[in-house]
């Protein structure tokens, strides 16, 4: 059925609808790619922070000393 | 204390500035011997010599190492004949993947004082400090990413030292002397070693391909009868009664029975016998306060 301009109402509005749920997929698929990468980034970024030890080749020694040793106070520091 | 750092912080390594003799005056040798090892249990990584160690001459001091278990490094402390140092020099070890240098110097003129059994004879000789440091630093810096310098000599003197040879991190001093405010300060830090083992020296450093770079420094206050540092029992226990009876003796045998009556050890006074005559009823039981000893003939 076609109305006075000659086109067919519904198959115009289905078409449309077609090519705005393709555009939709598109959008959500970028969008959920985009934001798996950030996400990775992310964790990367974190990983790397909670082990500074091995990042960047830094590594961290602690030097405890003591000196003028007598013994009494020894058992204390074990 | 000690073990706690160890759970907390990464690499920890333990150093001993020296002078872990007594200077009681009686029981060196028994005091030294206990408190090395108490030092092995508490895995020292390394320990210099001080003039109070050296005091209990050659032979037992040597004698006394031979049990030891981490390096005992006296860079300028060497034999009189053939040049070898007493002890290790100088050493190089690892924790964690980081390498660490140790280097430690005496000062002559307290050596002479305090231990002229060394060199009597030319039996061992004792190199200029900045000598030895020197050769010292250049053999070891290459096989080393921190490299730590324990001075026996006085703060200004360690100062001095770190200035005219490049190439330590850190030198820590155990002679007299701290430093002065508005002092000009050497670019190598300079701390200064506890006294009377009362404190923990703390220093964190940051490494990065090869250089080290000093992050944090500050002392743990160890005080000796403070509740709040658990007794470690392995190392308690070289320092349990058949070591206060070792000490008892050697002090009975140095001064005599009646000589002294300070505690031993922390323990309380024991309470002199009073002859029976002097005592009235009810009298010579109870616990003795300090300066409250009843004289006999005199209300207290």
């Amino acid at each position: 059925m076609t109305d006075e301009t000659g086109f067919e109402p519904e198959k115009e509005s289905t078409e449309y609808g077609r090519i705005a749920l393709k555009g939709l997929k598109r959008t959500t698929s970028v969008t959920l790619r985009t934001t798996a990468f950030l996400a990775a980034v992310i964790l990367l970024a974190v990983v790397g922070a909670a082990s500074p030890s091995r990042a960047d080749g830094v590594q961290y020694v602690t030097l405890l000393y003591t000196g003028d040793l007598k013994g009494d106070v020894l058992s204390r520091k074990g | 204390m000690v073990n706690k750092l160890r759970g907390t912080e990464a690499n920890v390594v333990l150093l001993d500035c020296g002078d872990f003799s007594s200077d009681w005056g009686y029981g060196q040798e028994i005091a030294a011997e206990a408190t090395l090892k108490a030092m092995n249990g508490m895995g020292y990584a390394a320990a210099a010599l001080g003039p109070l160690d050296l005091a209990l001459g050659p032979e037992s001091l040597a004698g006394l190492l031979k049990n030891v278990a981490f390096p005992v490094v006296t860079s300028n402390l060497v034999n009189g004949e053939t040049g070898r140092p007493f002890g290790t020099g100088q050493a190089v070890f690892e924790r964690g993947g980081v390498r660490i240098g140790v280097v430690g110097v005496l000062p002559g003129d307290e050596v002479k004082e305090t231990a002229p059994a060394f060199l009597e004879k030319g039996l061992f000789r004792i190199l200029p400090m900045e000598e030895a440091v020197r050769k010292a630093v250049g053999e070891i810096r290459p096989k080393a990413d921190v490299l730590i310098l324990l001075s026996q000599g006085t703060f200004e003197e360690t100062c001095r030292l770190v200035e005219k040879v490049s190439g330590i991190d850190l030198a820590v001093s155990a002679g007299v002397g701290k430093a002065v405010p508005g002092a000009p300060v050497p670019k190598t830090p300079v701390v200064t070693s506890p006294e009377r083992g009362n404190e923990l020296g703390f220093v964190r450093f940051k490494v990065r391909k090869g250089r080290a770079m000093l992050l944090e420094k500050r002392m743990i206050g160890l005080g000796c009868y403070d509740p709040d540092i658990p007794e470690d029992e392995t190392v308690a226990s070289f320092f349990g009664d058949e070591f206060k009876i070792k000490m008892a003796k050697a002090r009975r045998e140095r001064f005599g029975r009646r000589e002294r009556r300070e505690p031993i050890m922390g323990k309380e006074p024991s309470r002199p016998a009073l002859p029976a005559e002097t005592l009235k009823k009810g009298e010579g039981t109870g616990p003795v306060l300090p300066g409250t000893v009843p004289v006999p003939g005199k209300k207290p």
